[in-house]
């Protein structure tokens, strides 16, 4: 079987090569995307990225890639962003106040100490998580988080999964239509991460 | 009053705590010694780390055990064949002494990095990194000394002393930018007789970040006394998985039997 060519947006911070390994064991090629001209032929993409969220709106700006990702996303082509990948989706987020989201998603990423500032943060490791949105045949049972923002006020249409932390509800994965974006690592979950990422970018881009 | 699902979830596993395995590497081999002395050969650290991982281990710590009195790190290639078969956050630690060291470890697959001795002579490195990368990916390395009424923090693989407390140098690190902190009992490093439990709870109540404690465990009881500390993370492991004396499938679901034994004895307290 022909194998896809996933476009991974190359913006210089963080696990990029992780994001690569784990998409040629599902079973996709891999392509690095640093210039918008490269994004108008893409038939999957995937925007990773770790840190902080105004870093990587930043890096994304100077690469020029900012406009050719919002009229890649706003076109509901097949997208799929991890972590804060998947924060800039939103509105915006307390951590950057001076870097607006694109908006794909309504809702703004808070702190999680906003929800119990006496734990510990980051939320750092293996969480349950709790299908509540039409996950077809991706749903996954466990995943790796690592965070200290979470998307607050989002619709409740968006949501598919979520999990607890310290006994509230966070969102682990939201999508709409062909836009959908996990707050976990599904490049760092294993073989069962491995089985998600080939699910969902096959049901995206179906 | 009903739990919801929500609470159960929460509950049941309130205690269980991520596992890793600390592989010390010298030279290509995976080494252990015993209070980071002693060193001795015993296996090739990728076919180590993939076995881990498919026995389901939560993530991995690579550590260049020379590394930081040649001052480099020598993990590269490791890290970058290890990061192609092994789908669990890997940190790698030991000689990073700039922003570009871990730039290029990073670009090689590293997730994490994990920063000691170069960060008491240059705390800016930590901010650095997490500046660029995040706090979640930086490691503060604590390796303690346990002295009369406290814990001395050790540089240079526990040969060299700083005269800093522990307690003083987790805030340090917090306030600095690290976003988890490893805290290595030098005093028990491979004996395999248990975690220094009373560390293990200082540091656990002194932090604000997530804590993982190493040194000393020996086996599936020496890991459950230790889950208890609520606010610990996680279990740094090494001789106990390398010498065959922890089965990370059976300690996985000990720990998850002993965190619901925990929650119903709160319930009926």
């Amino acid at each position: 079987m022909l194998r896809q060519t996933v476009s991974v947006v190359d913006h210089g911070i963080g696990n990029i090569r992780s994001v690569t390994n784990a998409l040629e064991v599902s079973g996709y090629d891999s392509q690095l995307v640093r210039h918008p001209d490269e994004l108008k032929n893409a038939s999957i993409v995937v925007l990773p990225g770790v840190g902080n969220f105004g870093g990587v709106m930043n890096a994304i700006q100077k690469n020029g890639l900012h406009e050719a990702i919002r009229d890649y996303v706003f076109q509901d082509r097949p997208f799929l962003g991890i972590c804060v990948g998947m924060q800039v989706l939103f509105q915006g987020s307390a951590e950057s106040p001076d870097s607006n989201g694109y908006g794909f998603f309504r809702g703004e990423l808070n702190h999680l100490s906003c929800l119990d500032s006496t734990k510990v943060t980051p939320s750092v490791g293996w969480k349950e998580l709790i299908h509540t949105g039409n996950a077809d045949g991706h749903a996954l049972k466990e995943a790796y988080f690592v965070h200290s923002y979470f998307a607050a006020g989002i619709d409740d249409a968006d949501l598919i999964s979520s999990y607890i932390w310290e006994g509230h509800k966070v969102p682990g994965h939201v999508g709409r239509g062909r836009v959908h974006g996990v707050q976990f690592h599904p490049e760092k979950s294993r073989l069962e991460g491995l089985r998600f990422l080939h699910g969902v970018l096959r049901d995206i881009s179906k | 009053m009903g739990k919801s699902w929500f609470d159960l979830v929460l509950e049941k596993s309130r205690y269980v705590k991520r596992i890793i395995a600390r592989l010390d590497v010298k030279s290509n081999f995976l080494i252990k010694g015993v209070r980071f002395e002693g060193l001795r050969k015993i296996g090739d650290p990728a076919s180590t780390a993939l076995k881990y991982y498919e026995d389901g281990i939560d993530e991995i710590f690579l550590v260049d055990n020379v590394a930081s009195l040649y001052g480099r790190n020598h993990l590269g290639s490791l890290l970058e064949k290890v990061a192609k078969d092994v789908f669990v956050p890997l940190t790698v630690a030991g000689g990073i002494r700039n922003l570009s060291d871990a730039e290029e470890l990073f670009g090689l697959g590293a997730d994490k990095i994990g920063v000691n001795t170069a960060s008491f002579s240059n705390p800016k490195l930590i901010t650095d990194i997490a500046n660029k990368f995040g706090s979640q990916a930086v490691v503060g390395s604590i390796q303690a000394q346990r002295f009369s009424g406290g814990w001395e923090c050790l540089v240079e693989q526990g040969r060299d002393r700083t005269g800093v407390a522990v307690v003083d140098r987790i805030k340090q690190l917090i306030e600095l930018g690290v976003g988890e902190l490893l805290v290595t009992s030098v005093d028990n490093d491979g004996v395999q007789r248990g975690f220094d439990v009373q560390l293990a709870d200082v540091a656990a109540a002194t932090s604000t970040v997530p804590v993982v404690i190493g040194g000393g465990c020996g086996g599936i009881d020496d890991a459950l006394r230790v889950i208890k500390i609520e606010k610990l993370s996680g279990l740094s492991l090494g001789s106990a998985l390398h010498f065959g004396k922890i089965v990370i499938e059976e300690l996985k679901a000990k720990m998850k039997e002993e965190s619901q034994d925990l929650v119903l004895d709160e319930d009926r307290a």
